[in-house]
């Protein structure tokens, strides 16, 4: 069976739960640091609730089954009856593991099989309470669950109102019909009942739902349930308390069926029951969670990032027109113009930081899952490890975060599995047995700096210096000439493994440089310090965004070219005839040391008609190209420049040394240089 | 083409809904005169400032700005198998949109469009090697001359690929 993607409510469904698996996956993981923590139990109770309400909505029988169990697990817990323990989390963690496959399944357009019947059974196991009913462990989330119970019946029974206009026009509803609208709202699909206390076979609520209609008999609690499911968000306890607003029970409570005005009032008075009662709630500032969810998601819009990306698109637009009437305002030297100018500048400036800022997100998204990989890779290795974030608020843009996941991972795990030691190893070097990882991110300047630090063994200069030779990387001369820092470096090195033996985590010597590429082509930085024997710092630089990048604007043979202003480091004037030629490279003395000179327009201008000036003075661009400092002779300097990167399109992708196009203030194309390409295809 | 293309080109009066009515954007390139699908032609540019781009394959000229927008342009006579020739007053850069992308060809000089109907089409010939037979997609006679239909997405498309064997 085939789902229909075209669904709204299965887009939403996929939005929603997607986001609610994610944060599952931490709270969990939090749950076993803080296994008494109740807000955090209930959150994924709710969570799990929401997600079988989803799912049942949807028809999606086998993510309902397994996430009605999970929910009676935390039922169970929540209620005080059973404790967080180890093979509980393993199991839970293998639930969501599950929904998280099922959800990716949903999301191909495919109907997921059920879970196997042993993990059910075995969760099935952990839903009998294994100490004493606490019913006043419970009370608070009652009294949450019915606030939010009258809040929703108030939004419900409002929709019904619109939505059924004309028995509500004549304010007169038979039962038959208000039984209608339940059911319109409803929708299609069958449901299964949000599970009662301690009972968790599931229903047909359809079946249940037309039942009341022929006695005219709706229990209170089966009302409530209904409401449960229609709204398919587990916010709210099955289990009624008293905080329920009366008037509500009285009239859902139907005791005399075909009572035609009897079901008038019915929608009338929770309206103006329901919130009376909500409001007075709020200001007493109870801790309801159900409120602080709902109050600021009247301040948020969903935006698809297709459009985002459009608009970020426009502004990149704007800003090259921007650009180009700057260059027009300078020729004219008209104060109006120049005025208008500035005031457009200013303008763009700020248009651009906030539409940057629509893209950003905090960097929360990817640490998230951190806690969980570092959690099984460290049981995984017997190794006893915390792991702590700092700075998770920090925020970047989207593709950024993105891409910044993969390589994050990767540095996170080697962390685990090269950093810390095992636990005797640690002892023996009275270091407390449980090693820490943190990851910290925070934003600096038109930056964002990330650093995964370790408190293990760190590493061994003169270890690496031996692996370098070994491996054949350099000969023995050239190591023992690299400074520490240098060596440890040596690590993003292509087929470097300090690793004597090959594990499934880490080991093959091809991570670390793929890090450094990807880091690179975000046009950020990866360095590693290390002290032996108190941890390695692996510290990342990327810039805040992708979209627009600073340049040095230079010509060649008339022919524009952006040098990414991150890899530049200086502009020199130099006179030619002080170059030397050392080893067939040309070189010059800046400073009491050898500066690598090259021509661009060698590598880049292929006009016949064109020489470079090779003898009177010339600009020289430093660039920092891994590493290494480089002198790039350029004919002309223009300036500095913010562009907006164009990928080159059909036929040019793929090509070395460019990182693109852009267009110019004066309407001119100018390619955009990318120096670690540059020097890998001409020089290395 | 597809066949969205080819209906929305039909003519329905009872006879010709079995023998669609295309359009032919035609161009020159030295004695010949080809033809390209006008749906697939976005619009027809005079020769602007091209920019080279190093590294790029023999046939592209380089990149133009189009209306913000970067625009590869590529040597058609090159891909055709004929020597290149300065540009004059009569060059264009016709840009066409394909599945994926927007890509500019160079051309000696654009004509006209031509109406031709699907029974006017002759499956072209097949010779051989000939560097340029692969992207024809049939020919048809007009006016005491060869019109040489294009087959665009084969023509962008074949280089993709031989693109990628040479690496």
């Amino acid at each position: 069976m085939s789902i229909d993607l075209e669904d709204e409510i299965l887009q939403d469904f996929l939005v929603e739960a997607g986001e609610i698996l994610e944060l599952l996956g931490e709270q969990l993981v939090e749950l076993e640091n803080t296994p008494d923590d109740l807000d955090l139990l209930n959150a994924i109770f709710r969570g799990f609730h929401t997600i079988k309400g989803g799912a049942g909505f949807l028809s999606i029988d086998a993510m309902v089954g397994v996430c009605h169990k999970a929910e009676d697990v935390f039922n169970v817990l929540r209620n005080g009856d059973r404790a967080v323990d180890t093979p509980l989390m393993d199991v839970i963690l293998r639930v969501v593991d599950d929904v998280n496959v099922m959800f990716d399944l949903v999301r191909a357009g495919e109907m997921p099989k059920p879970v196997e019947q042993e993990l059910l059974d075995t969760l099935q196991t952990f839903t009998v309470p294994d100490s004493a009913d606490s019913e006043e462990a419970d009370e608070s989330i009652i009294k949450d669950a019915s606030a939010a119970v009258s809040n929703e019946l108030d939004v419900m029974l409002d929709s019904s109102t619109t939505e059924t206009a004309a028995p509500a026009d004549n304010g007169d509803i038979t039962e038959e019909e208000f039984d209608k609208v339940l059911d319109e709202l409803h929708g299609k699909g069958s449901f299964n009942v949000g599970n009662l206390e301690g009972d968790d076979k599931p229903k047909d609520a359809k079946k249940e739902f037309v039942a009341p209609s022929g006695d005219g008999d709706i229990t209170e609690e089966e009302f409530d349930n209904y409401l449960d499911e229609l709204h398919g968000k587990g916010k709210f306890n099955n289990s009624i308390s008293e905080e329920v607003p009366a008037v509500e029970k009285a009239e859902v409570k139907k005791e005399e069926p075909k009572v035609e005005p009897k079901v008038e009032p019915k929608k009338e008075e929770p309206k103006t029951a329901a919130p009376k009662k909500a409001a007075p709630k709020k200001e007493a500032g109870g801790d309801t969670k159900a409120k602080a969810k709902s109050a600021p998601a009247e301040t948020t819009v969903r935006v698809d990032t297709g459009i985002l990306d459009s608009i970020m698109n426009m502004v990149g637009e704007l800003v090259l027109v921007r650009n180009r009437f700057q260059t027009l305002a300078a020729e004219k030297e008209d104060e109006d113009i120049a005025k208008t100018v500035s005031n457009l500048d200013v303008v763009t400036a700020d248009l651009q930081l906030a539409v940057m800022k629509t893209r950003m997100q905090p960097i929360k998204k990817v640490f998230g899952k951190f806690p969980r990989v570092v959690r099984d890779l460290s049981r995984q290795l017997g190794k006893e490890i915390k792991l702590e974030l700092v700075g998770e608020e920090t925020d970047l843009d989207k593709n950024l975060v993105e891409a910044l996941a993969d390589p994050l991972v990767h540095l996170v795990r080697n962390a685990v599995d090269h950093g810390v030691e095992t636990p005797d190893v640690r002892m023996a070097n009275d270091k407390p047995s449980e090693g820490t990882v943190i990851l910290a991110a925070s934003q600096e300047g038109d930056h964002i700096e990330l650093s995964i630090k370790d408190d293990g063994a760190g590493m061994n200069a003169d270890k690496l210096r031996g692996i370098a030779v070994r491996k054949g990387l350099m000969d023995e001369e050239t190591a023992a000439r690299l400074d520490d820092r240098d060596c440890f470096n040596l690590i993003f090195a292509p087929g470097f493994s300090t690793k004597d033996v090959i594990s499934d985590v880490s080991g093959r010597g091809v991570g670390m440089d793929v890090v450094k590429t990807r880091i690179s082509q975000m046009n950020g930085t990866v360095e590693v310090d290390s002290v032996e024997g108190e941890g390695s710092t692996i510290t990342i630089k990327v810039p805040l965004t992708l979209a627009i990048m600073p340049t040095l604007m230079v010509k060649l043979g008339g022919q524009s070219f952006a040098l990414p202003l991150a890899s530049v480091l200086e502009i020199l004037d130099l006179d030619m005839g002080q170059t030397q030629v050392v080893d067939g490279q040309m070189i010059i003395m800046v400073r009491n040391s050898a500066l690598p000179l090259f021509y661009l327009s060698d590598w880049l201008i292929h006009k016949d008609d064109y020489i470079a000036n090779k003898e009177s003075n010339a600009h020289v661009v430093v660039v920092n190209s891994g590493g290494r400092q480089i002198g790039f002779v350029v004919d002309q300097l223009v300036g500095q420049e913010e562009v907006v990167i164009k990928a080159l399109g059909a036929k040019l992708h793929g090509l070395d040394g460019l990182a693109g196009a852009t267009i110019t203030g004066d309407g001119q194309i100018a390619l955009i240089l990318d120096v670690p390409g540059l020097m890998n295809k001409y020089v290395d | 083409m597809s066949d969205d293309e080819n209906s929305s080109n039909v003519i329905i009066d009872g006879e010709t809904v079995n023998d669609p009515l295309m359009q032919w954007v035609t161009f020159r390139l030295g004695d010949e005169k080809y033809g390209i699908n006008v749906m697939q032609v976005q619009e027809v540019l005079r020769v602007t400032d091209i920019a080279p781009v190093p590294g790029a394959p023999g046939y592209v000229l380089g990149i133009i700005n189009l209306r913000g927008n970067v625009v590869t342009v590529i040597d058609t006579r090159n891909r055709f198998g004929l020597l290149s020739k300065e540009t004059d007053d009569s060059t264009r850069i016709v840009i066409i949109e394909t599945d994926h992308h927007i890509i500019g060809i160079m051309v000696d000089s654009v004509a006209e469009v031509v109406d031709l109907r699907s029974s006017e089409i002759e499956t072209a010939p097949n010779v051989g090697n000939d560097e340029s037979s692969k992207y024809i997609q049939g020919v048809t006679s007009r006016d005491n001359e060869l019109l040489i239909l294009v087959d665009l997405n084969k023509f962008l498309s074949d280089e993709e690929n031989e693109e990628l064997d040479n690496y």
